[in-house]
């Protein structure tokens, strides 16, 4: 444990120096929510529109860092060699994972906070209606967005392919989950397969503990799919992970 | 006299036993056949050409990469185990071919990072020093060049006290001032009892520090011992080559049928080549000589077979087959 929260604080300065990283996981979603204030605060649908997108932004925060963050950094931390050295050191295979994980929660919380920050005082939202479960919706997305970006590194070839290939699924996913609109507007197929996935459940928790209220399915059932999820990812993350770049050696290390 | 104290104490395990050992990497049968073991207080290298299978067997080594057949034993415990991984990991250094560090800390914040993860830690000074990288210690690591990146290597290796050090070219990249320092901290563990294996392409260099080698060519090790033993073993023979002073004897054109050596006098009996499996009966009989003419052997030099002049033989052989 020792070891983890130690490599944990190493983790935070290596994510906080790389200011390109910083910018498109960190800053943006806070840059894309005062822009869409902006733009919604003088349209159509008057405050519950924006309190909507603004509800949405903030889960995405979470998949931004949790997720894409978290999956690109393991990419190219993994072609750099410096997984491997680091694995070949007393702090364990699993050690080092936690110690990412860690870190990369740190930051989703302060991303949260800093949305809200910002909803509250740039668009004039209320305060979340709901704190304790805004807090445990976001820590239960942390967990679900991070393993299913463990799972996704397992499967990214090189660091280069790394920021293409997380936007290939981030991107639709933000789409498909209700983060700008309500998703029962989409066709029928594509609605079935953003309830499926992970970030729409996070979507409806966040937004009901923000705004006061009970997501569409309740939410045990909401948190249950994303602990669902969060097992799926970790059982794929377990199976096939790399920690040397090229070698396909299949090793669990 | 330790050995008059203990007489029948076994000799201890070795810190590292590779027997028979076959890895691939993806479809590529990338080791065949290859046995090696490293002792406490030995530097052991690891010879062959490129491809010939040497970091493979060192991920082995480390737990990377799995062995197909043989059996491996690292500091008593078996790499292929995660129980086993966590123990040897715990008191192995290693410095991979290519070694990565995050580019964004400095060196002593790298340095820091590695020693908050062992039991215990050296101080970050002696690590600094060891690696010739205390006037770096400020810098950015992704502002290193490649032979400091590379001493870094070796700082983060020595971040506890390893009791066995897996280095795969570590003085890649070094100048020579560099490449010195280096044999010197690599002897210094050795005398310590730590067990050193690397591998490297300077034969020098492992003439230099290795008292044993293992020369593994596509994937199987070909030879082993000593520089000496696999010279012997090989047939190859010392060179002797004595070069007189004008106004010396001449030799005799004939030394005797005693010499058991190739041999041609030539520069007027000023001048003696010969190459022999043994150059003991060659050089009595020119102590012989010397005393009855009354002049010294001054010039006379005795060349054992290099490490090089083996590697040659092995490796060639071994390349026809691949
Ligand atoms: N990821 C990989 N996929 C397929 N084959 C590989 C992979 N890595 C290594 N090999 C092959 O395995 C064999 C042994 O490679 P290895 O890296 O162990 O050689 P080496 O002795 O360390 O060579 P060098 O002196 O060049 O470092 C080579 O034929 C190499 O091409
Ligand atoms: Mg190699």
């Amino acid at each position: 444990m020792g070891r983890i929260l130690h490599q944990a604080r190493y983790e935070q300065l290596v994510f906080w120096r790389n200011r390109s990283g910083v910018f498109f996981t960190f800053v943006f979603p806070v840059m894309l929510l005062v822009l869409l204030g902006l733009a919604l605060g003088r349209g159509d649908g008057g405050p519950e529109r924006l309190e909507f997108v603004a509800t949405g932004v903030i889960a995405m925060g979470v998949a931004s860092v949790a997720f894409q963050a978290l999956a690109i950094a393991v990419a190219y931390h993994r072609d750099m060699g410096i997984l491997k050295t680091l694995v070949a050191t007393p702090l364990s295979p699993g050690g080092l994972v936690a110690a990412k994980v860690l870190s990369v929660g740190i930051v989703t919380l302060l991303e949260v906070a800093v949305l809200v920050v910002v909803a509250v005082v740039v668009l004039g939202i209320a305060l979340p209606a709901q704190l304790p479960a805004l807090l445990a919706a976001v820590v239960v997305g942390i967990g679900s967005m991070a393993a299913l970006g463990m799972a996704v590194a397992t499967r990214i070839p090189s660091g280069e392919a790394a920021p293409a290939l997380t936007n290939a699924i981030y991107l639709p996913l933000v789409f498909i989950s209700g983060v700008f609109f309500p998703i029962d507007g989409l066709p029928r197929a594509i609605e079935a397969v953003g309830t499926a996935l992970p970030l729409h459940h996070l979507v409806e928790l966040v937004r009901a503990s923000y705004l006061g209220g009970t997501p569409a399915l309740g939410w045990g059932m909401h948190h249950a799919i994303l602990v669902a999820w969060t097992v799926a990812g970790i059982a794929v993350a377990v199976g096939g992970f790399r920690w040397e770049p090229r070698y396909a050696s299949g090793r669990d290390a | 006299m330790d050995d008059a104290q203990h007489p029948t104490e076994a000799a201890p395990d070795p810190l590292l036993a590779v027997e028979g050992l076959a890895a691939s990497r993806g479809s590529v049968r990338a080791v065949r056949d290859v046995s090696l073991t490293v002792e406490a207080g030995q530097v052991h290298a690891l010879l062959g050409p490129n491809g010939a299978g040497k970091t493979t067997t060192l991920d082995v080594v480390l737990g990377f990469c799995a062995a197909d057949a043989g059996t491996v034993r690292v500091l008593g415990h078996d790499p292929a185990t995660a129980t086993g991984r966590r123990a040897i990991r715990r008191e192995i250094g290693m410095v991979p071919q290519e070694g990565g560090h995050y580019p964004y800390l400095s060196v002593r914040e790298t340095l820091e990072m590695h020693r908050g993860l062992r039991d215990r830690p050296r101080p970050l000074g002696e690590m600094l020093e060891l690696a010739g990288l205390a006037h770096r210690a400020g810098r950015r690591v992704r502002s290193l060049s490649g032979g400091e990146r590379r001493r870094l290597d070796l700082a983060v290796a020595l971040a506890g006290y390893p009791r066995l050090l897996v280095l795969d070219e570590p003085t890649t990249g070094f100048d020579p001032a560099a490449r010195e320092a280096m044999w010197e901290v690599i002897r210094g563990l050795a005398a310590d009892g730590r067990g050193v294996l690397l591998t490297t392409h300077y034969l020098e260099e492992a003439q230099q520090l290795s008292g044993s080698v293992t020369v593994v060519a596509a994937g199987a090790t070909v030879a082993s011992g000593s520089s000496d033993g696999i010279a012997r073993r090989l047939g190859l023979r010392s060179r002797i080559v004595l070069e007189l002073p004008p106004d010396a004897p001449r030799l005799p054109p004939d030394l005797g049928p005693d010499v058991e050596a190739d041999l041609e006098v030539a520069g007027d009996g000023h001048r003696l080549e010969a190459l022999a499996a043994d150059p003991a009966p060659l050089l009595a009989v020119l102590a012989a000589w010397s005393r009855s003419v009354g002049h010294p052997l001054d010039g006379l030099e005795v060349r054992p077979p290099s490490l090089e002049d083996s590697y040659r033989v092995l490796t060639a052989t071994k390349d026809g087959e691949r």
